[in-house]
């Protein structure tokens, strides 16, 4: 192969492996199980940390229980429970892991423009807030949409 | 082009060449494209500038657009770039090339970011700089020049920090701390660069590890060592600094089979990888007495500098040589720190400084040559 070319596919690589990254969350959006949960602030003195939110799920369901070290963990949507390994019976779980008594699934951030971040952040504390999850069969969850007050929040300004 | 000018005219006048070599020098030098550090430096400082913008941009949450448009963007300012350099490539403009590529490894790592914050996902940072570390190795590997590929490895070994720290499933080796894994850091580097030594043309890859490696020896070595030694408190379980023994082994035997080696550096290098271990492992891990992991450390780099100067590597030589100096006045503090709190303490302690400074203009030339010719077989 000349060098040409193989500068030429060096450089596609990247872009290639980039669009696939993309092309993937879109097919989460896309394919994966919708569902709903209601958001609460994580800490009311840090809920806005940077240019984005950060919150806690509300899973209706106690997760965490033990608090040592780091473990991988799933809560099943379908009947409310939490286990740290896999059950064959739940039909929509979430994938995530524990750690410090907090279940993270990469799914406790809400990016947001920043001039309208303490407005959010007022609007999140005092209203209802629930995000809309897109969920694929292998429990990894992806945020379609922030709610307040069952609206999508860019409506709520 | 103001010092070879300097250095023609004195040759010049002591008769060393003649007028007609002079200006044949002058001529060639002069024709040659500039590939000067201060200019890659000063590019590669632009480079990353902009990057840093752009990712400031990003992080500004650009709200007048919608997500798909800043990814379509974002795509088709990828695809300018990657033309750009394919076309700085062709036309052999090395320079702007070199900038490109490292502007373009950048952007990927923004892409990344943007593509993060589009979705809002919330992973962990070593996610994605491991992600840009594989989809941007192929570029590391069209470089010709060292910063690129300085940038990419600096980019990786980050990422495996991160990794030792997020990772779930490296909780039970690193016990969530960064430290051990700084323990691995001159091992990988030094294994991936006897693999690099393997094939020629990969020069800058093989000297981004080579530094890497030496920079992170020194670097953890002199700031845990002096951070953590004389500590009382020691870790419970050995099992952080399996990795870093197994890893050392590695790149020792590595070093015996690479054939690039005689047997005086081979011995020193295996010595450097022994000590390196010692002194990271009794100082940071069993936190023994000041004095004796200082020793270690001092130990330690005299044999990385003499390494060095056997290759005639005589700046770094004389500068790893002159942290051994610190190393020494460091630990006078550490030992005496008391004294530097009374007048005859700061006089003494003056002194002292004042005459390791003397000692070194003095004898640095002499030392240089006669660490260059330590190992000659």
């Amino acid at each position: 192969m000349s060098k040409e070319n193989k500068l030429k596919m060096a450089l596609a690589i990247p872009i290639l492996c980039l669009l696939l990254l993309v092309g993937y969350k879109k097919y989460i959006l896309s394919y994966g199980h919708e569902v709903k949960l209601p958001i609460i602030g994580y800490d009311p003195r840090d809920l806005l940390s940077g240019q984005y939110l950060v919150y806690t799920i509300d899973y209706g369901v106690k997760v965490c229980s033990d608090k040592s070290g780091r473990k991988d963990a799933f809560v099943c949507l379908s009947n409310k429970t939490f286990a740290y390994n896999k059950s064959k019976n739940c039909k929509v779980f979430i994938k995530g892991e524990c750690y410090r008594g907090r279940f993270s699934a990469g799914i406790e951030k809400y990016f947001i423009p920043e001039k309208r971040a303490k407005k959010l952040e007022d609007l999140i504390r005092d209203k209802k807030a629930h995000i809309i999850l897109s969920v694929t069969k292998s429990g990894v969850a992806q945020i379609k949409e922030l709610l307040i007050d069952n609206k999508p929040w860019s409506e709520s300004f | 082009m103001f010092s070879i000018d300097k250095k023609i005219s004195e040759w010049v006048s002591k008769g060393i060449i003649n007028n007609t070599q002079a200006e044949a020098i002058t001529t060639y030098e002069n024709s040659k494209e500039s590939k000067s550090w201060a200019i890659y430096g000063v590019l590669g400082l632009g480079a990353i500038v902009i990057a840093i913008g752009i990712i400031s941009v990003i992080a500004a949450n650009w709200e007048l657009f919608p997500g798909y448009v800043k990814i379509i963007n974002n795509f088709l300012l990828l695809i300018a770039t990657a033309g750009a350099t394919y076309y700085a490539f062709i036309k052999n403009k090395e320079v702007v090339f070199e900038a490109l590529l490292l502007f373009f490894i950048l952007l990927c790592l923004a892409s990344i970011g943007l593509i993060s914050q589009v979705y809002h996902t919330g992973g962990h940072l070593y996610q994605a700089l491991l992600i840009w570390s594989v989809i941007t190795f192929s570029v590391m590997m069209s470089t010709r020049h060292f910063l690129v590929a300085f940038i990419w490895v600096i980019g990786f070994f980050a990422g495996l920090s991160f990794l030792a720290t997020e990772a779930t499933f490296m909780d039970s080796v690193f016990l969530k701390s960064t430290r051990p894994i700084v323990l691995c850091f001159p091992y990988i580097s030094a294994i991936l660069a006897l693999i690099f030594m393997k094939f020629p043309k990969y020069s800058a890859q093989k000297n981004a590890f080579w530094v890497y490696g030496l920079v992170s020896l020194v670097l953890g070595l002199f700031s845990f060592e002096v951070a953590y030694s004389g500590n009382l408190r020691s870790y419970g379980a050995l099992t952080p600094i399996v990795p870093g023994a197994v890893l050392g082994g590695v790149a020792i035997v590595a070093a015996y089979f690479s054939q690039f080696f005689k047997r005086n550096r081979l011995v020193l290098i295996s010595v450097i990888a022994v000590l390196y271990f010692i002194a990271f492992v009794s100082a940071f891990y069993f936190k023994v007495d000041k004095v004796i992991a200082a020793v270690l450390t001092i130990l330690t780099l005299l044999a990385l500098s003499l390494f060095l100067a056997s290759y005639g590597y005589r700046k770094t030589f004389q500068f790893i040589l002159s942290l051994v100096g610190i190393r020494f006045l460091v630990l006078y503090f550490q030992a005496f720190g008391g004294l530097a709190a009374t007048g005859i303490g700061l006089i003494g302690s003056g002194l002292l400084i004042i005459f390791m400074v003397y000692l070194w203009v003095k004898y640095k030339e002499r030392l240089t040559h006669l660490a260059e010719g330590a190992l000659n077989e």
